[in-house]
């Protein structure tokens, strides 16, 4: 039944001349693929033709739903002719729940063999279908005023909920309703009979022609049923089907790192040096330690430094200087190391930090020797023979920070692969590029 | 294609984690124990072709005199006692 409805016609673009093919004869507007343009299709005069171009060849899909996709409703025969994605400002006039905002939805203009039309609003969140209805003739021809709107005579003013300014960005298709890109729209609606009812007019020229609509949730299990019983749905499932082992993929991949990035964080590598050292025995001079060999280049060495101060109030500065074979610095690692103590509401405590790591790669093989130096401050007590500095070099340390810069960016991908208002121009793409 | 868009995915990922493994263990791009802005303070003023292999200046040893000046006090580098 449906095979025969669809009608194949073709007309030419006004703007650059290549046939177009349409659905329905009696379209009254269309969209070439070759130039962009939207135009009449049999313009009362040529010149006015062309309604405006898209900006750009395509527009990301949302979902599953496309033009020439064929379905039932309300037993009628439809078929999706156009796609319009518009962007529009909305604001509750609702005192006690004001709200605003902007969002971009995309409109598919539904349409039957015998003109029947409706069209679905399809947001991020879901669905709604919007149903055309007729204003009584005896209702006031301004129909809204004063925030109030009325469409049918034994239909009292209601207060209108929201309003908001549209405006096409893409359209693509055809349809019996101009939409190019730049048109602009206002709407208002009201609640009616547990309805949503809507008023859609030219903000330029309001008094020449209101379309109202009643506006209805469709309920994604619903339309989805619809659309795949009467499409081929095959091609697209095997596409998501494949988008969604990408999306798997990444996020096993950022899982996997995360464990890694968790491993690295304990893996300090093989000890090669320790020394303690009392701070009795460094002099101003510095206390130079036993040197020790770099062999290998290729591999990250740590070099940490743990004072050892049993007295609270303490402050001092620790620093460590590695020199080369001809006894000149090639590096200074150096830190404040304090403790402190006293005691809050009757509770003691104690604090310090006596603790340095650095991460470093040798450049050069050789003989190397740390030199210890220590300064301490004027409110430091003495220093005794319980105060030490013990000193470790370790090589073959796992670097987390690697993993954690990798996860990052794996972490952001994920979210621009599962946010709603991002993930659809991802698997648009990704279905582009897919040959199945 | 379907297997060799896989293919690529899982690739990719493995390629991923291999590469970030590997410069984790080696330190790729990680400072060098040799730093050179130490290097190049306290080897200031040397005289012409009197660098060592690690670009220390030979002529003195500055490791006590620029440690007392750089670390402990608020003088400039380089400089002596």
């Amino acid at each position: 039944m449906l095979e025969e409805d669809f009608l194949d016609h073709q007309v030419e673009c006004p703007s650059c001349r290549e046939t177009v093919f349409l659905i329905y004869k009696n379209s009254v507007f269309a969209n070439c693929k070759n130039c962009n343009s939207i135009f009449v299709v049999k313009p009362s005069r040529p010149e006015n033709a062309i309604l405006g171009q898209n900006k750009k060849n395509s527009y990301a899909l949302i979902r599953y739903l496309e033009i020439g996709q064929k379905f039932i409703y309300n037993e009628t025969a439809y078929i999706i002719t156009g796609r319009a994605v518009i962007k529009v400002k909305f604001e509750g006039t609702d005192s006690n729940e004001a709200y605003k905002g902007s969002l971009i939805y995309h409109e598919w203009v539904c349409r039957s063999k015998d003109s029947q039309y409706f069209t679905i609003t399809e947001d991020y969140a879901g669905f709604h279908i919007s149903m055309p209805v007729e204003p009584d003739p005896e209702v006031d021809q301004y129909f809204i005023r004063n925030s109030f709107m009325q469409i049918y005579s034994d239909m009292a003013p209601k207060k209108i909920d929201e309003t908001g300014i549209g405006k096409v960005i893409y359209f693509e298709g055809e349809a019996d309703d101009n939409y190019y890109p730049g048109r602009e729209l206002s709407y208002a609606t009201c609640t009616y009979k547990g309805y949503t009812y809507g008023a859609e007019w030219n903000p330029y020229k309001k008094d020449v022609s209101v379309n109202f609509y009643v506006q209805s949730v469709m309920p994604k299990n619903t339309l989805h049923k619809m659309i795949y019983e009467k499409n081929d749905m095959s091609n697209y499932n095997k596409k998501l089907k494949e988008f969604n082992f990408l999306r798997k993929a990444v996020t096993v991949t950022a899982l996997i790192l995360f464990i890694l990035m968790a491993f690295s964080t304990g893996e300090k590598g093989k000890m090669m040096y320790e020394k303690r050292i009392k701070m009795l025995d460094i002099t101003e001079a510095g206390y130079k330690l036993p040197t020790f060999e770099i062999n290998e280049l290729n591999t990250p060495y740590s070099i940490k430094t743990i004072a050892n101060v049993p007295s609270s109030n303490t402050e001092m500065l620790v620093g460590v200087e590695i020199t080369n074979k001809n006894e000149n610095v090639v590096n200074l690692l150096e830190k404040w190391f304090w403790t402190a103590s006293g005691s809050y509401e009757g509770e003691a405590w104690r604090e310090s930090d006596v603790e340095m790591t650095s991460y470093f790669k040798f450049d050069k093989k050789g003989t190397y020797q740390p030199i210890l130096y220590l300064e301490k401050s004027t409110a430091t007590k003495t220093i005794t023979d319980g105060y030490y500095v013990n000193l470790y070099i370790r090589k073959g340390v796992m670097m987390t920070r690697y993993f954690l810069y990798t996860l990052i960016f794996f972490i952001i991908l994920i979210i621009i692969l599962y946010l709603p208002g991002t993930s659809h121009y991802i698997k648009s793409w990704y279905f582009q590029k897919l040959k199945i | 294609m379907i297997n060799l868009t896989r293919g690529i995915i899982i690739g990719g990922i493995a390629l991923t984690v291999g590469a970030t493994t590997y410069i984790s263990s080696t330190g790729l791009g990680l400072q060098g124990i040799h730093n050179r802005e130490i290097i190049k303070a306290a080897s200031r003023d040397c005289p012409s072709g009197r660098t060592d292999e690690f670009g220390n200046c030979i002529e003195r040893n500055y490791r006590s005199a620029y440690y007392r000046s750089y670390y402990f006090d608020n003088s400039s580098y380089g400089k002596g006692k």
